[in-house]
């Protein structure tokens, strides 16, 4: 890590990051609340039915009010999903189980990737792998990698990511990639994830096929634990 | 007359469960997943209003909105969102859009957008109507 | 088995004590600490269903204070989010702690449980 940091631009890149992943929770959910409130609708509507002397299919209370249901643990997973992401500026300097990270980055971002017509998932044989660093600004850094990769998505349309331990730190790599080149440039060309980079002594590059998108971390285990984000 | 309606949106649970909803009320509604499966339906039946939830993977909103007046100019458009904004709902009725709703929906404002839409269609197929028989009439000589 | 339900959102309180109460679980249900201390000087509950997050007094404390009137009452929270410190406090009280939305057959398991105690 260096000792002095353009602040400003990393503090511009977190708000960013967390403006679209708030954004896009808030989307899931009020999905879930949409199809919840049809359902309960329709409720309404067949109750209004009996009401009026109608003849139901007393099945379907039982079938749609099911589907709420359905539809209220879909949106608790959101939330929980939600609430790990607000959790995780709890503590800036700490030991991180990766794969555990990159579930949770990887559920943030499933609804775009399916807006992107892609699958995301976390690799099978992901290994067990911990790293000591700062838990948002590597959500963040794996985030801005998920957009680079949803747009470089290979014909499969399936991006899996994986991660694992070397002397100095973590590589996470994306794989499932088309047309990834160095220098590794940001969709929305955010100037801001640099700055976020240097001060970790992250980067990512690409791999020589263009099929996958590398991100290397250093383990900060050796940094004064006095500093603080 | 029975307002003829297609909804389009790529949430399944959602989607069925309005168009039952908005049958019960009276509408003939058929059901689309995608703005590209919408574009083939609306060439096969002469729909009123086609209603189309902005974001949707593959084409969104404004893109079907956009070659739907193209192909059916006749065709009213109502638009979902999750989040209405002034800016959005700007674009979205320059863009020819007859509404613009949030989602959850409030079905008894879609419901009215809807009638409102086929009265106003009817009226200009009746325009439409007069104006070619005048044009027939003119072109008599008696 | 009588059960005290409180949680200051008088919509989910009601619900849950009338789903118990068709599956033949008695209930009393209150929005406030206040509300639910003046219950159980009155009656007699073998459990209190507490949510953890209200307004003026935290579910942890008000079981401090319905301990002194009901000694041999057990005690099941509702959490908004199963976060670490919930899970610690829980098992440190020996209770249970349940998330929201709840999931009323496995309330229901939680009170027999709570019983065997």
């Amino acid at each position: 890590m260096k000792a002095d940091a353009d602040w400003q631009a990393i503090a511009q890149e977190e708000m960013r990051f967390f403006g679209n992943v708030s954004a896009a929770i808030s989307h899931e959910i009020n999905n879930r609340m949409a199809v919840i409130n049809e359902k309960a609708g329709l409720l309404q509507d067949l109750a209004a039915m009996l009401t009026r002397g109608k003849e139901i299919d007393i099945g379907r209370l039982e079938v749609q009010s099911r589907k709420i249901v359905e539809q209220v643990k879909l949106a608790k997973l959101t939330i929980r999903n939600l609430n790990r992401f607000a959790h995780s500026v709890d503590v800036q300097h700490t030991e991180i189980e990766l794969a555990e990270l990159l579930e949770l980055v990887v559920a943030l971002y499933a609804r775009k990737a399916a807006m992107a017509e892609a699958e995301i998932s976390v690799s099978g044989s992901c290994e067990s792998v911990t790293i000591t660093s700062n838990p948002f600004f590597l959500e963040t850094l794996i985030g801005r990698g998920i957009d680079i990769a949803l747009s470089r998505v290979g014909e499969a349309r399936s991006v899996v990511i994986g991660v694992k331990a070397h002397q100095k730190g973590v590589t996470v790599r994306l794989d499932g990639l088309s047309g990834v080149t160095d220098p590794v440039e940001f969709p929305e060309a955010r100037q801001d994830v640099p700055a976020l980079l240097e001060w970790l002594g992250a980067r990512y590059r690409s791999e020589p096929d263009g099929t996958a998108l590398l991100l290397e971390i250093p383990d900060h285990e050796r940094v004064s634990k006095g500093r603080t984000a | 007359m029975t307002e003829k309606v297609l909804l389009v949106d790529d949430e399944e649970e959602f989607v069925e469960t309005l168009a039952e909803r908005m049958r019960n009320r009276g509408m003939e509604v058929a059901t689309s997943n995608s703005g590209g499966d919408a574009l083939d339906l609306i060439d096969n039946e002469p729909y009123d209003v086609v209603v189309l939830d902005l974001q949707m993977p593959g084409m969104d909103g404004i893109e079907a909105l956009a070659r739907i007046k193209k192909r059916q100019p006749d065709i009213q458009v109502v638009l979902l969102t999750g989040h209405a904004t002034v800016e959005k709902g700007v674009e979205a009725m320059k863009r020819g859009a007859l509404e613009f709703l949030e989602k959850p929906i409030d079905l008894s404002k879609l419901a009215e957008v809807i009638h409102k839409a086929k009265a106003q269609k009817m009226i200009l197929v009746e325009q439409d109507t007069e104006e070619r028989i005048r044009e027939i009439l003119r072109g008599k000589s008696w | 088995m009588r059960v005290l339900l409180v949680d200051d959102e008088e919509e989910l309180v009601t619900a849950l004590a009338e789903r118990l109460s068709f599956r033949g679980i008695d209930a009393d249900w209150s929005t406030s600490g206040s509300q639910a201390l003046e219950l159980a000087e009155t009656h007699a509950y073998d459990v209190a269903v507490l949510d953890v997050k209200m307004p003026n007094i935290s579910g942890i404390e008000l079981k401090k204070r319905l301990e002194k009137t009901s000694p041999d009452m057990r005690y099941i929270f509702l959490t908004g989010h199963g976060s670490e410190e919930d899970f610690r406090a829980g098992s440190a009280e020996s209770s249970q702690y349940l998330v929201k939305p709840l999931d009323i057959e496995t309330l229901i398991e939680a009170m027999r449980q709570v019983m065997e105690q």
